[in-house]
């Protein structure tokens, strides 16, 4: 297949799965009733109190836990990168596993810790220290999910910090030394200014995140965010067109901060030519750091490991009610998520249609990659930015549009949720987690010299010959890192998993969880076993992905 | 064995002409040097003649054929790149049995050529080894049998020496021409090298700013360069400015506040009789010669500075101008002191047209 070909064809599939359904939801938004264009739909939406305040609290959500994350990241990135101290690497990957545990997941584990009658309460209680359970989560629900996205989103602004820190060329601070600047000057007017391209493109990220994160507010059953009350109406199957219109608003206020966050990361990659290594420059850690600095670290080691820590407790329990800690420990549930039927079912779904997402996403990641580093061109860097703009299209908004958008065309009988799930699943899975694999891939095609692939080309090797013979081989690593991380996170997908299946049969993992959940008998254990296996596979993924990929793991995680 | 003939090639990245109307031809078997200096274009016209770089304009032909529109793969050349592209997970065996397995050659034969190439570059006993744990020298051998073990008819070397250390580039220089006379291809090399071109190639081609500057046999580059851009880039030369004396017989006399000297003009355009000529004394046309009174031909100057070079001394002389030239004297010769007033006597000197401004 040419260049050329291959590069239509890629367009099709863009123009079918992401501007189609983006398009349906625009049109739904911007039509008025006797066919034309209408603003009327905003004009409803600015009238209507709930949904504004709902999109107040999601702005509020989103910008309490940014500003939070960059509290805690710039001294704990500073921390990691510039100081030695014993224990570095395991607090690192204990700091790391927030990652891990999907926001839905972990607001199980807190929500049986913090609820009115969770351990915290109930110790509390027992040790005659309130008389009256506190309403952790009740009084403050938005501070709940604020905390619980500020736990589990800082590690990508971390890694982003930590790599920009760590590029930033020693000899720029010993030349401003040199011209007499304290430490606090350094900072301020060389640290600063280079590493806040790299603060930027990971807290675009962390911004979009706990923007349109669905699973935790419902865990916490909050509903007054733009976020869920998108998923709400996509649930009901509601064509309203203000539902639309929120839904503009929150993809141009995501668009919009992702392709400011592309621009200045760009910006960045052109300025900073020289990059230092800092790993000879690591100091000890002074006696502050070691009293204040590392009591603080061990502190949020512990408060990001507390939800894993119950959620495997609750996984492993035979019941736990009205008491600190489980009153019994079994391995039931564990094997309950292989022969309960629900979870059975989630289970397989999501093995199915995570593989299948996976496989279409190497082939699609490694195509533009592939087009994109090596042959370059406005319709190549196109696509390289299509690939990427699902980071930017919150599954909320992509699982309301997939949800309606071929209703009434010939694709309806393969593309309709109540027809069947699974090319749907895969499709919007795949679409959604292209994003890793492409610049996986593309990192490692930038460090492959290209003459590597001529070599073969000047052999008498075809294309395909040579990218079955060369390309792949020497990409092995960086794809299936790509591929890992883009099939864990498809198992653990929400929004999408939520409203494109209805059907019972259909269920993917996140469905299984959030039905589970609600069985009051020994659901919610279930579901902690299934967000424990879930949680593992992540791990192992992003355990053998920084294994390949290296410094390369924070590229996917940013704007 | 093929001729290659290139017709007023031009190649264009965007806005920027990186080949202007280069046009030559190269002979069945030769050994060919493109010789330039870094971003004259030499390794874009190798690469547009293994298919890697699109023409804007003109033609290149095998043996009379057209290869526009071919692509690399059916191009048959043997490219040898800079970095060598050794593929890091294929043992060196496999490097060089992959032409041969692409062009579907059965196993027993592709091992048998494979055991030749590499018997050819003295590799045969590192077959089993994987690339990143060979020397630079080593790399470049198997790069070599790689590119030789598909008998193509043309074989490109872009600058395959120039990651090597400067003595393991003699060693290998005089093997990869040993190795291009007993297979008897026509070899296009690209160097920066002045002394590798020298002493590699039939014939040179020096390019500049996209354009051939001058193409010929070495000795007839080395002795006469058609512009002071050539002379310099294929020898040292002292640079003296002065003015046409006299134009008799082919020779100009000119003269400066230095003294004055007789000298060939092999330039495109000729020094004309009192307008100002710029002249190159190449170092080995010089010679030290007890002090005398200035003459043409003997230029009266003291030596500034004396700089022991191993094999030879350089002498720094300053003559009146004031002007410097740069005279090596072999070991066993006269030996000179710094301070001592000198006549340096020239044998041979180029004259073109310019000034020192």
């Amino acid at each position: 297949m040419s260049a050329r070909l291959g590069t239509l064809l890629l367009y099709a599939f863009f123009a079918l799965f992401l501007a189609w359904p983006v398009g349906h939801v625009l049109h739904g938004a911007f039509a008025a009733p006797d066919g034309g264009l209408s603003l009327r739909a905003f004009g409803m939406l600015a009238r209507n109190d709930v949904l504004l305040e709902s999109i107040g609290n999601s702005l509020l959500v989103a910008a309490a836990a940014t500003t939070l994350c960059t509290l805690l990241c710039f001294p704990l990135a500073h921390l990691f990168v510039s100081r030695e101290f014993r224990g570095k690497t395991v607090l690192q990957a204990l700091l790391l596993s927030a990652l891990v545990l999907p926001p839905f997941v972990a607001a199980i584990g807190v929500r049986q810790l913090f609820a009115r009658f969770g351990s915290v309460n109930l110790a509390l209680l027992r040790a005659g220290l309130v008389d009256t359970p506190i309403d952790f989560l009740g009084g403050h629900p938005l501070a709940g999910v604020i905390a619980l996205e500020t736990l589990h989103l800082y590690p990508i602004l971390f890694l982003n910090l930590a790599a920009a820190l760590a590029n930033v060329d020693p000899s720029l601070h010993e030349a401003a030394e040199a011209a007499g600047a304290g430490r606090w000057t350094r900072w301020r007017r060389v640290t600063l200014p280079l590493v806040l391209p790299g603060w930027f493109a990971g807290a675009i990220v962390v911004f979009i995140f706990a923007l349109t994160d669905v699973g935790s507010p419902l865990v916490f059953d909050v509903h007054g965010l733009a976020a869920v009350q998108i998923l709400d109406r996509a649930l009901e199957g509601s064509r309203d067109p203000v539902g639309y219109a929120l839904v503009v608003v929150v993809l141009l206020l995501c668009a919009g901060l992702f392709l400011a966050g592309r621009r200045l990361t760009a910006r960045e990659a052109a300025s900073q030519g020289v990059k230092g290594s800092t790993l000879a420059r690591a100091r000890p850690l002074g006696a502050a750091g070691r009293w204040l600095g590392l009591p603080a670290l061990g502190l949020l080691a512990l408060l990001t490991l507390l939800p894993h820590v119950s959620i495997a407790a609750l996984a492993f329990s035979g019941s736990w009610f009205f008491s600190v800690l489980p009153q019994e420990l079994t391995t039931r549930h564990m094997g309950e998520v292989l022969t309960h039927p629900i979870a059975y079912l989630g289970v397989r779904n999501s093995l199915v249609y995570a593989s299948l997402a996976t496989v279409i996403d190497l082939v699609l990641g490694l195509s533009i990659a592939w087009l994109a580093v090596r042959r370059g061109g406005r319709a190549a860097r196109g696509l390289d930015l299509l690939a990427t703009l699902p980071l930017a299209v919150p599954g909320v908004v992509l699982a309301f549009g997939y949800s309606g958008a071929w209703i009434g065309t010939p694709l309806e009988r393969w593309l309709d949720p109540a027809r069947g799930a699974l090319l749907l699943l895969v499709i919007g899975y795949s679409v959604r987690r292209l994003p890793y694999v492409v610049r996986a891939a593309d990192a490692g095609l930038r460090q492959v010299p290209v003459a590597l692939e001529e070599a073969a080309r000047n052999l008498g090797a075809s294309g395909p010959t040579t990218l079955r013979r060369v390309t792949i081989p020497l990409l092995a690593g960086n794809l299936v890192a790509g591929g890992l991380l883009a099939f864990s996170f498809a198992m653990l997908e929400v929004s999408e998993s939520l409203v494109l299946a209805p059907v019972k049969a259909d269920y993917p993992i996140a469905k299984a969880i959030y039905l589970l959940l609600g069985d009051i008998a020994e659901g919610p254990q279930v579901a902690c076993a299934m967000g424990l296996i879930g949680t593992a596979l992540l791990a192992y993924s992003l355990l053998v992905a920084g294994r390949l990929l290296g410094r390369s793991l924070g590229e996917l995680f940013r704007a | 064995m093929t001729a290659v003939a290139i017709e007023s090639l031009a190649v264009r990245f965007g806005a920027v002409e990186v080949l202007r109307d280069v046009s030559l031809s190269i002979a069945d078997g030769e050994f060919f040097c493109l010789l330039g200096p870094s971003g004259c274009g030499k390794t874009t016209l190798l690469r547009a003649v293994a298919g890697f770089v699109e023409p804007a304009a003109g033609r290149i032909l095998f043996d009379g054929r057209p290869v526009q529109g071919v692509p690399p793969a059916r191009r048959d050349t043997g490219l040898v790149f800079q970095n060598y592209a050794l593929w890091p997970h294929l043992t060196v065996a496999q490097n060089v049995a992959f032409g041969l397995e692409v062009r579907k050659v059965p196993a027993p034969e592709r091992e048998r050529r494979v055991r030749e190439a590499l018997a050819l570059v003295r590799m045969e006993h590192l077959a089993e080894r994987q690339p990143n744990r060979l020397s630079g020298g080593q790399q470049q051998r198997v790069a070599l049998a790689r590119a030789l073990v598909v008998q193509p008819a043309v074989l490109l070397l872009d600058e395959p020496l120039s990651n090597l250390d400067a003595g393991l580039r003699v060693e290998l220089r005089a093997e990869i021409r040993e190795i291009q006379r007993r297979t008897r291809r026509t070899a296009v090399y690209v160097t920066h090298d002045r002394a590798e071109a020298l002493a590699l190639a039939d014939r040179i081609a020096i390019l500049r700013d996209g354009r051939i500057e001058q193409l010929g046999a070495p000795e007839e580059l080395y002795d006469r360069p058609i512009s002071p851009f050539v002379a310099g880039f294929v020898g040292d030369c002292n640079r003296l400015f002065g003015e046409v004396a006299a134009d008799e017989g082919g020779r100009v006399l000119v003269r400066g506040a230095w003294g004055a000297v007789e000298a060939r003009a092999t330039g495109r355009e000729r020094p004309a009789p009192g307008a100002p000529a710029q002249l190159l004394l190449r170092p080995e046309c010089l010679r030290l010669l007890p002090a005398a009174p200035s003459a043409p031909g003997r230029l009266r100057g003291r030596i500034a500075r004396r700089i022991f070079l191993g094999e030879v001394v350089q002498l720094d002389v300053e003559l009146a101008g004031p002007a410097t030239l740069r005279v090596l004297q072999l070991g066993g010769e006269r030996d000179a002191r710094e301070g001592e007033v000198v006549t340096v006597g020239v044998d041979d000197a180029l004259a073109f047209p310019g000034s020192a401004g």
